[in-house]
């Protein structure tokens, strides 16, 4: 592997977790406070989550089991927010309903 | 039957927790002061040569830090268990002499370190000094203490549960972690000349006790924080940490093996650490969710300000030092260029910080609450803000500059270089690497800064004339 390989494996995969996390937080926070506008913004992490594991997929650097791997996270990655905001607020929801 | 204390009083258990946390936030200050001393050294090597060398303070540093936080793990269980159980925690004379036993041991291997510090690589040295081997140095007779001390700890939790005749999801999943909490200990004490062998149980104490064990009983300990500073209902805390359990076996165990990549194991830990460790991300992504759901739920209040900011730091740094500056390196296809650089401390700070130091400093400062003032509809205070953003900042700060000096010797020393001699050298050299040794003790000496304002905080919180009862919006 060369050294701009290694370089831009971790450069995109630091922009790959990080911006999943941005998403998930703006996601989250623009539900919370009622504001569209936020959710929009929570989608541009979104692009760029999926952005940083094309960084990774489309280099010939990795071999196919773990560009699979990066893609499965990656589409993971774009469900978590709506998942989980599901699951928590049907959590609470249900609480409060006892 | 219960045994409810008085409206104002402590259990004895929680009088013992108190214990615990001044002598956890000592050691807090003795791994700060160790590190800051490391630190220069890696700018001035001439520095106390001789006298206290950097691998002594660097052991200092990581020691303290281990013990420190179990410290703090061990008062967070002694304050909530009687809370969880109703009743007087069983064998207290039993726990504090464990108590006191642990620290007269940790004294005694401090000075040993500090005046006596290395020794012939013989079964005295092994057995009465150092075991020398990185992270987990304390020598057997302390490696036995540790697992005594725990074993202690576990009978008088699963003991209490009995004598209660209350046994609680918390209370199940911690039992069962203490378990483990005692018996993957001994799996540093396998000694073997065999390198592979020794690395490869050495890691069960360093990934699977810190960093799956560690887990799981923060995760209680969070637990029972959660249901007392917000009021979040049981059956949601514990459904969460059922989560957390399986997430911790699903990903967590297996990703052990993104430690087996390079050690001479077989060549399926590539496939099956890599697999695994790519995936631990995902959980962290989503309990950042939950915590903005948390935090605006109670819109950032509460009776116990500091406390809740240091929950919500707890969720979104284990997300960040573990998940984002874990994943940065896990691949094998990375790891093989940056294992061992920089860019590992700067992974260890920001999820060990994250993880469990924002965890223990959110209970103590419920503990102080209950302490100080249970009257006062608000505790808060000027200076915690302070700490807090200080802290973080300080942390955040050394991390970026150990990211980037570490990214220097991945890119520099190994991934240009090939790993030789003269590649090493070349990249200790190299403007990145040494001003990135300059930042991080920049940044250092504003965590002793912080440290120290949040000392003063822990010591003065409360104290005072009454304040004027403001209207709060969350359950206490």
């Amino acid at each position: 592997m060369t050294s701009e390989a290694v370089r831009d494996l971790m450069l995109y995969g630091m922009l790959m977790v990080s911006a999943a996390g941005f998403y998930a937080m703006f996601y989250a926070l623009g539900r919370m406070l009622g504001r569209p506008a936020v959710v929009a913004f929570s989608y541009l992490f979104a692009a760029l989550q999926a952005l940083g594991a094309l960084g990774m997929i489309l280099p010939p650097y990795l071999d196919p089991f773990w560009k699979y791997l990066i893609a499965f996270s990656s589409m993971v990655y774009l469900f978590i927010p709506q998942g989980m905001w599901w699951v928590v607020t049907t959590f609470h929801e249900k609480e409060h309903a006892h | 039957m219960t045994q409810a204390v008085p409206q104002g009083k402590l259990y004895e258990s929680q009088k013992l927790a108190l214990w615990y946390f001044w002598v956890a936030l000592a050691l807090f200050g003795a791994q700060v002061l160790f590190g800051l001393l490391a630190a220069w050294q890696y700018l001035d090597p001439n520095f106390l040569y001789g006298k206290l060398n950097f691998v002594t303070n660097r052991m200092l540093h990581i020691n303290a830090m281990i013990v420190w936080l179990l410290l703090g793990f061990m008062g967070g269980v002694y304050w909530f268990l009687p809370l969880e159980l109703g009743r007087e925690v069983v064998g207290i004379r039993l726990a504090r002499f464990a108590f006191f036993t642990l620290i007269a041991a940790v004294g005694i291997v401090v000075l040993v370190y500090l005046l006596v510090q290395y020794g012939p690589g013989n079964a005295f040295t092994l057995w009465f000094i150092t075991e020398g081997r990185e992270y987990i140095e304390a020598p057997r007779w302390a490696d036995f203490g540790i697992v005594a001390v725990m074993t202690v700890f576990l009978y008088n939790v699963v003991a209490t549960a009995l004598k209660a005749k209350r046994i609680t999801g918390v209370v199940a999943v911690l039992m069962f972690d203490l378990v483990a909490l005692a018996g993957l200990y001994t799996a540093g004490m396998h000694y073997t000349p065999n390198i592979s062998m020794d690395q490869y149980f050495w890691w069960w104490v360093v990934h699977l006790w810190v960093e799956a064990t560690w887990e799981v009983l923060v995760g209680s300990i969070m637990a029972m924080a959660l249901m007392h500073l917000l009021g979040t209902p049981r059956r949601i805390v514990e459904t969460w940490l059922y989560l957390e359990v399986a997430l911790v076996f699903g990903t967590g165990i297996l990703g052990l093996g993104h430690h087996y990549f390079w050690i001479g194991t077989p060549e399926y830990w590539l496939g099956l650490g890599g697999f695994f460790s790519a995936l631990e991300p995902i959980p962290l992504v989503a309990m950042v969710v939950h915590a903005v759901y948390d935090a605006g739920v109670h819109r950032m209040q509460t009776v116990n300000q500091p406390a809740l900011f240091w929950a919500i730091a707890q969720a979104f740094g284990n997300f960040i030092g573990a998940g984002v500056w874990g994943f940065m390196q896990t691949l094998p296809q990375i790891n093989l260029y940056s294992h061992g650089t920089q860019l590992a401390p700067a992974h260890g700070h920001l999820a060990f910080f994250g993880a469990y130091v924002t965890a223990i400093l959110t209970v103590i400062y419920m503990a102080l609450h209950q302490v100080r003032r249970p009257e006062l509809p608000r505790f808060d205070s000027k200076l915690w803000k302070w700490a807090f953003v200080l802290m973080v900042v300080s942390i955040f700060g050394m991390s970026a500059a150990m990211t980037v000096a570490g990214f220097t010797q991945t890119m520099v020393e190994r991934a240009i270089g090939g790993s030789t001699w003269q590649a090493y050298i070349d990249a200790q050299q190299h403007p990145w690497f040494q001003n990135g040794m300059v930042w991080r003790f920049v940044f250092g000496v504003f965590f002793l800064v912080s440290y120290l304002v949040l000392l003063w905080d822990v010591a003065t919180i409360g104290k005072g004339e009454a304040k004027v009862p403001k209207e709060v919006g969350a359950h206490d």
